[in-house]
């Protein structure tokens, strides 16, 4: 029996890693992921997740051993965010690079200045290059149903490359919501057990003695890792249309397009800005103004194909973006993407970007009124008032 | 050695020939070496030669060898010179003097 | 273990230096343990042996935390009767990875870590380590270490592993009767090995076995093991001054009279140090 509780991002991804019926999960404490993992550490020590928990003495070590586990076969998870991510960075590439289906809860924090602890991309976003997929949560919910499809995408043959799950910094990682946890043997039939096809360290296996020129194969394993990428894209789909029709809880694959019928103009969303967004398009709507929105859920692979359909179809681009790439070739990360994935149409859209959400600064929703009227005033004129807008900055 | 396969490829694999447990690290495929196996006797500017007479079979050179090159067989000291690197260390260690370095001849 | 499964479980073709001692070593732990393993590396220059067993890499500073992590998946399938090997060099072991293996260490975690010592980066073409002795030139000491090499042995024995044993390549018996206890050990074993290296430490490279049985003639290395705290000195040789290790080395030719007797007298406290302690446990008030 699926039963509903009211739990923070935090506690809805230990429940999916139980759910998930984890074996080895490698940890190491940072704000905002904490709780995720001592949650974890009591499921463990009172029986309900038979699982290695192993306490580690940093972060490079905590993706290392699951690293190992995982080539040994074992289901594994871990959590972490900012400072620990880049702590593990050369783990990561090495965990995307070997193949290894790794699942990690990122809970979004910004990159050190002092104290800062709160919200932004930068720490997940920094990881788009090498082979990691990543997908975005706008709750709690969200947070649960995005991890267990993480181990379905990640452990399908065609894909196996490692899935981050991005939550923000305490407006999901720490704010309660109502959850439905589904049944475990629901999970089970969604989920079977972990057995990679091709790395399975054993010495049962045999091993191959390769006779032939020096090895110079780099160039052909990335480009392994640029098919599984393309690969993962029809893998996401189908993984959520499942999940839909077992589970009741659809989110459109890589992303969602909200009210995008009949409008002039879309923002586009990651992470919990969403909620927020929602609530605003849904009052403008009332009010009869040709508002949509896209939410974004999966960065990588990025949805390319599907942005250009709806690009096909609105006037203008309003990327919301909760990070910062300082001297980019114009704005956020995301935009700079977008701007990429649209280049080849022969009508573009206007594309603006807004930049929001740094640290944690909570995101009101007459900024987000303030962005969707921007994007209505260019689709109408036709060109934007400003390309890249720092929309908090106190100036 | 029913426990190793070996593969031969005269030209660099294509990306759809490599296998994908095989990227980055060596699951699968000969440990510390990437899984290649390179003729290292070309290496070696003087060569191990081993005087049936002398030799006791005492296994040292064989305990030794880095390359592993040196089997104790029944007739005696075999050394596989598709591998030995002529680093000298069977001639040093050997208690009876049986092995000496030979300038290799090109 | 028959001959014909050391040849089967190590082949040649590796790329290491003639005379490396890495591959030598290997062969040993080879030899000690058959096929049921599975060895996490990369462990130094010397580790590049060409091994037919299961070998997974990640990189060099990740010292023990791969195969802790196989050791737990592993034990979570219920596969007990597979010894996972950690192979690091001195430089991922003392430096880079060693807060690391304090971790490991210090989770007991059960796994063997072999610490392939040749002294120094070797791989790099040769810069210190916190493993280099002192007085010894590399790339980055030019003019001689001015530090004593840090004393990993005794670091791991105050983090209460059940084993912990130094070896080297001149004495197989000793160091494959080790490498089997370890194995029969639940819990984090720790395995120090004396790698001496031809191309960093400047001697002919058919001398390797001589210098590796020289060091621990003249104590500059000394075998023993740590078994659950109790010390036990597993060859006490006739002991040679230090002057016949340090000689044929290259890169101790800088060294003035002064220099080798400061050695000698450090390698006497050592020794003397050692011996108090033989037969006594670690861990209990002195």
């Amino acid at each position: 029996m699926a039963v509903r509780k009211l739990m923070d991002g935090n506690e809805a991804g230990a429940y999916a890693a139980k759910l998930a019926r984890v074996e080895v999960i490698g940890v190491y404490p940072i704000t905002p992921q904490t709780e995720m993992v001592t949650r974890l550490a009591r499921m463990v020590a009172d029986g309900e997740l038979r699982a290695k928990y192993i306490t580690t003495e940093s972060e490079h070590a905590a993706m290392s051993i699951c690293a190992g586990a995982s080539a040994a076969g074992a289901r594994v998870f871990t959590a972490s965010a900012s400072q620990g991510i880049v702590y593990m960075e050369e783990v990561l590439w090495a965990v995307a690079g070997q193949r290894l289906p790794v699942v990690m809860a990122i809970c979004n924090r910004s990159i050190a200045f002092a104290g800062s602890v709160r919200a932004t991309h930068s720490d997940s976003l920094l990881q788009r290059d090498n082979g990691w997929i990543q997908m975005y949560c706008e709750n709690s919910q969200e947070v649960l149903d995005t991890i267990l499809q993480a181990y379905r995408i990640a452990e399908n043959r065609d894909v196996y490359l490692p899935v981050a799950v991005c939550l923000d910094a305490f407006s999901l990682t720490h704010t309660a919501m109502p959850v439905e946890i589904p049944d475990q043997k629901d999970v089970d039939a969604f989920l079977p057990p972990y057995r990679h096809e091709y790395v399975q360290l054993d010495p049962d296996i045999p091993q191959e003695i390769v006779y032939g020129p020096e090895p110079d194969d780099v160039t052909e394993y990335t480009y392994q890792r640029e098919v599984a990428m393309q690969n993962a894209k029809a893998v996401i789909r189908e993984v959520d249309k499942e999940y839909g029709r077992r589970f009741g809880r659809p989110y459109g694959g890589p992303l969602e397009e909200y009210r995008c019928d009949g409008a002039e103009g879309v923002l586009v969303t990651m992470g919990s800005i969403t909620g927020t967004a929602k609530d605003v398009v849904d009052e403008m709507r009332g009010r009869g103004e040709p508002i949509g929105l896209v939410k974004l859920r999966a960065f990588r692979p990025f949805p390319s194909e599907e942005l250009r359909a709806i690009a096909g179809r609105v006037k203008a681009i309003g990327f919301v973006d909760r990070n910062f790439s300082l001297g980019s070739a114009g704005g956020g990360i995301g935009c700079v993407e977008t701007a990429r994935a649209l280049y080849p149409m022969e009508k573009r859209p206007t594309l603006l970007d807004f930049i929001i959400g740094l640290e944690g600064r909570d995101v009101t929703p007459e900024q987000v009124e303030h962005i969707a009227k921007r994007v209505l005033d260019a689709a109408r004129t036709g060109k934007a008032e400003r390309e890249v807008e720092w929309v908090q900055l106190r100036s | 050695m029913e426990k190793v396969q070996i593969k031969r490829f005269s030209r660099p694999r294509t990306w759809k020939e490599l296998p994908i447990e095989t990227a980055g690290s060596s699951i699968n495929q000969l440990g510390g070496s990437g899984g290649q196996v390179v003729k290292t006797g070309d290496w070696r500017a003087f060569r191990p030669a081993v005087d049936a007479d002398k030799c006791v079979q005492c296994g040292m050179c064989e305990t030794f060898c880095p390359e592993n090159a040196i089997t104790i067989k029944e007739e005696g000291v075999a050394v596989d010179y598709d591998y030995c690197k002529g680093c000298g260390i069977c001639v040093h260690e050997c208690r009876v003097n049986a092995i000496s370095m030979v300038k290799e001849v090109v | 273990m028959s001959k014909e499964d050391v040849h089967a479980l190590q082949l040649p073709g590796h790329l290491c230096c003639p005379g490396c001692a890495g591959p030598i070593g290997s062969k040993l732990i080879l030899k000690a343990l058959g096929r049921r393993v599975i060895c996490f590396g990369p462990g130094g220059c010397g580790g590049m042996a060409v091994k037919t067993v299961p070998c997974f890499t990640l990189h060099f500073s990740g010292v023990g935390t791969g195969a802790g992590g196989i050791a737990a998946a592993l034990e979570m399938k219920g596969k007990t009767d597979i010894t996972v090997l950690s192979f690091a060099g001195d430089g991922g072991t003392s430096d880079i990875g060693f807060g690391k293996l304090s971790a490991c260490a210090e989770r007991n975690d059960n796994i063997i870590h072999l610490c392939c010592d040749n002294e120094g980066y070797m791989m790099t073409g040769i810069q210190k380590s916190s493993a280099t002795p002192y007085k010894a030139w590399t790339t980055t000491t030019p003019t001689g270490k001015v530090t004593w090499k840090k004393d990993l042995v005794m670091i791991m024995a105050y983090h209460y592993v059940p084993y912990i044993a130094t070896a080297t390549i001149a004495y197989p018996e000793d160091f494959v009767g080790k490498v089997k206890k370890a194995a029969g050990i639940q819990g984090f074993k720790y395995i120090h090995i004396l790698q001496p290296c031809p191309t960093g430490w400047r001697f002919p490279s058919e001398q390797t076995v001589e210098i590796s049985r020289l060091a621990v003639q003249t104590r500059a290395w000394n075998l023993y093991e740590i078994e659950e705290g109790t010390v036990r000195i597993t060859q006490k040789p006739k002991p040679k001054p230090v002057k016949e290790y340090l000689a044929p080395q290259g890169r101790f030719r800088h060294l003035a009279e002064p220099d080798v007797e400061e050695i000698q007298a450090f390698v006497d406290s050592q020794w003397t140090r050692l011996e108090r302690l033989d037969g006594r446990n670690l861990w209990e008030a002195q």
